[in-house]
């Protein structure tokens, strides 16, 4: 919901459309007619289904249970940047605490997940780095004889790569090797600044494969929306707008094809009849209850908020759970260990500035080598530092002093470092799940999920490796300290792999196509779909995934079975 | 922002003080740099810290307004192993108020997160010296993905 004021993507809303979005929110109380298609969560993947049904003249409803941002409310250009950053935009729901959040149960789980709960998803708190996921990811089995292939290939899902690029305006370089010919990035790379191009120097006297990294960040003015200015602020919300969202770069376009997006709206389970769909009870901000009704519902909630839609949707033909007749619904989550390595130079490459984003990524150690002593391997992306209290303070790789030398080790820090982030893939795992636990629930009564998540053995040996490896490449380009965190908590952004894609009912929970095997008319399109997590950040892939299943459901729509 | 989060943000004068000397404990006058107290931590910075971070009020409060700080290297030794996110609290409020301080900015040479104007992204800046030779010797030694199994079979 737009509040205090009508600025919208940083100008007046047309009175037309301010018209059409109070008609809207009226229209939420007084009218439940049934819509085409239902969407549960306005992120990446609700955005792009939204704007894609819509847009093909289908009627659209979202439930939202956050609001809409303007970007006058980020902190980015206000010194309390980084503070604020540490709590009320921290990406975790636990500790940023806000209404619009849901409590996690985290006490079984090595990594806390993160997300955002509003119009454009976790994308407001998201980095931006939108690489595609590599032709090997597609199958794992075949190709390393561990976890899963998927039920399609990379040749197949390039085309939605090609055009979910377009669409969120990705900036990148044309040509990388570690992807087979196609189109590439509509607008020329961010630029990588002075410690990027060192590292880039040192990966080619190592031989080593660099590029700069694809970012859903405009280096361009593109379709109305400003360029990135380097402010290094992306994780805090983005107050150009240069950054893709989709409450920019989607909703707009799908409610002017109509579609209704309502916000404060959480919905409690969906609900079935004779073994169809028929829309979903939500709660609004007060409690009160509604029902909406729909011809098809598509779940895009994030790996965690699916999953716990589905197995509060239990009813006597579903005891464990909707759609869970793999018993797989909650299972398989993923969430990309990650580890930082951080090499400190002698000069000041101002790296409190930059996107942030990645400027530069390997996959020099991305696929499997057996001699190493374990399966597939990690994505390196490069980043920038942050500001002087995120400096300062004893956090990620740094090591903390007090006292006389404080200064001195600020010194040598502050704006003089440059840090490789490693994801390393995360082998599905049936024991690492969302569970509903048994007392927490949101403020309007719906049970909360519980989060259980080990990381495995050969995810730690993983991230040795490429810890190891990722100093070597701070050595060579200079760096005269390096620091390293091996395993970060607050690292769980890639919520992945709840609701498996597959052929086989018994051991997937959706099709090939997104839709539930057990309920026809019920689809998933966010990151619960996927069936391995690759190691490469994921939301790329959960964009092309979207688009290419809505496409396919709108042109099979005729054959489509729907309630009566 | 403090009605983002409910909480009025309040801390009496002891905790103010106690404040301000472990701040010139952790942060003390050394190397050219001034002293976390002298830059207010306690006082005027403490309140540019909670009027964005009401929610440390209550656990500063709790940790600090009857701290005995006879030995205050052992204090906050004590603090972070018994109670870490009052500990926390501390230690981000002192470095916090002592780094979002203008005179501080000017004394490590940070001039804020500055938005660079859009029109130096030109060419220069975007293609910088080198990039596209060294892009093209990545190309040169060819493609580093793993071609996968014939794709008809699957798609």
């Amino acid at each position: 919901m737009l509040r205090g004021g009508e600025l919208y993507m940083g100008k007046r809303l047309p009175s037309v459309a301010l018209a059409r979005r109070r008609r809207q929110e009226s229209h939420v109380a007084t009218k439940q007619d049934r819509a085409d298609v239902l969407i549960v969560g306005a992120g990446a993947s609700g955005g792009i289904a939204a704007r894609y049904l819509a847009e093909a003249g289908l009627s659209v409803v979202c439930l939202e249970q956050g609001r809409w941002h303007d970007r006058s409310e980020f902190r980015g250009t206000s010194p309390d940047w980084e503070i604020t950053g540490r709590k009320q935009w921290f990406p975790n729901p636990t500790i940023r605490g806000l209404a619009q959040d849901y409590p996690l149960n985290e006490d079984e789980t090595d990594i806390a997940p993160l997300m955002f709960n509003g119009v454009g998803g976790s994308l407001i708190l998201y980095a931006g780095v939108w690489p595609r996921m590599l032709p090997s990811d597609f199958k794992v089995r075949t190709l390393d004889g561990v976890a899963d292939d998927w039920p399609l290939t990379y040749e197949e899902l390039q085309p939605y790569y090609e055009r979910t690029e377009a669409q969120v305006g990705v900036s990148g370089l044309e040509g990388d090797p570690a992807y087979p010919p196609g189109a590439g990035p509509p607008l020329p790379p961010l630029p990588l600044g002075t410690g990027a191009m060192k590292i880039a120097r040192a990966h080619d006297r190592l031989g080593w494969h660099w590029w700069p990294e694809p970012n859903a960040i405009l280096s361009r003015p593109y379709q109305g929306r400003r360029p990135c200015v380097q402010s290094g602020t992306c994780q805090q919300g983005c107050n150009e707008g240069a950054k893709a969202t989709t409450d920019l770069t989607h909703w707009p376009m799908a409610i002017d094809h109509g579609a209704r997006l309502i916000t404060g709206a959480r919905v409690r389970r969906v609900v079935t009849e004779n073994g169809l769909a028929t829309g979903a009870e939500w709660l609004d901000e007060d409690g009160n209850e509604h029902f909406q009704s729909a011809s098809v519902v598509v779940l895009a909630a994030n790996s965690i908020g699916t999953a716990r839609i589905l197995l509060n949707s239990t009813t006597s033909a579903w005891p464990d759970g909707l759609a869970n007749s793999s018993g797989l619904v909650g299972r398989r989550l993923m969430m990309h260990p990650f580890a930082s390595v951080t090499g400190l130079f002698d000069e000041n490459l101002e790296s409190w500035q930059g996107q942030f984003g990645c400027s530069i990524e390997s996959f020099e150690f991305y696929e499997t080598d057996e001699s190493r002593g374990f399966v597939r391997g990690a994505k390196w992306g490069l980043a920038p530092t942050g500001g002087p209290i995120n400096m300062a303070l004893p956090a990620r790789a740094g090591e903390s002093e007090w006292g006389p030398d404080h200064h001195l080790l600020f010194r040598e820090r502050f704006g003089r470092g440059q840090s490789w982030g490693l994801f390393g893939e995360d082998l599905p795992n049936e024991d690492n799940r969302i569970e509903i636990d048994d007392t927490l629930t949101d403020p309007v009564g719906i049970p909360a999920p519980k989060v259980i998540y080990k990381v495995g053995e050969n995810s730690r040996k993983l991230l040795d490796f490429h810890i190891e490896k990722a100093s070597e490449s701070m050595i060579e380009a200079g760096a005269h300290k390096v620091e390293t965190d091996s395993l970060m908590r607050y690292s769980g952004w890639h919520l992945l792999g709840t609701a498996r894609m597959g052929d086989d009912p018994a051991t997937s929970v959706v099709d090939r196509w997104g839709r539930s095997h057990d309920i026809p008319n019920l689809y998933a399109v966010d990151g619960s779909v996927f069936v391995t997590s690759s190691g490469t950040n994921p939301t790329s892939t959960i964009a092309a995934l979207a688009l290419r299943t809505v496409e396919h459901m709108v042109e099979e729509r005729y054959s489509q079975e729907v309630p009566v | 922002m403090s009605d983002a989060i409910g909480i009025r943000p309040s801390v009496g004068e002891n905790t103010r003080r106690a404040l301000e000397t472990i701040g010139d404990h952790l942060i003390p006058e050394a190397h050219g740099m001034p002293s976390a107290g002298t830059m207010g931590v306690g006082t005027t910075q403490l309140d540019v810290v909670l009027a964005s971070r009401p929610d440390l009020a209550p656990l500063l409060e709790g940790a600090l307004a009857d701290a005995k700080l006879d030995d205050i290297g052992d204090f906050v030794r004590r603090l972070e192993a018994e109670d870490p996110e009052a500990h926390g609290a501390v230690t981000l409020a002192i470095v916090a108020g002592y780094y979002m301080h203008p005179e501080v900015h000017e004394l490590i040479g940070y001039p804020g997160q500055v938005p660079k104007d859009a029109q130096r992204l030109g060419e220069r800046e975007i293609y910088q010296e080198g990039l596209m030779d060294l892009a093209a010797k990545v190309i040169e030694r060819g493609p580093v993905y793993r071609p996968t199994p014939n794709p008809d079979e699957t798609s």
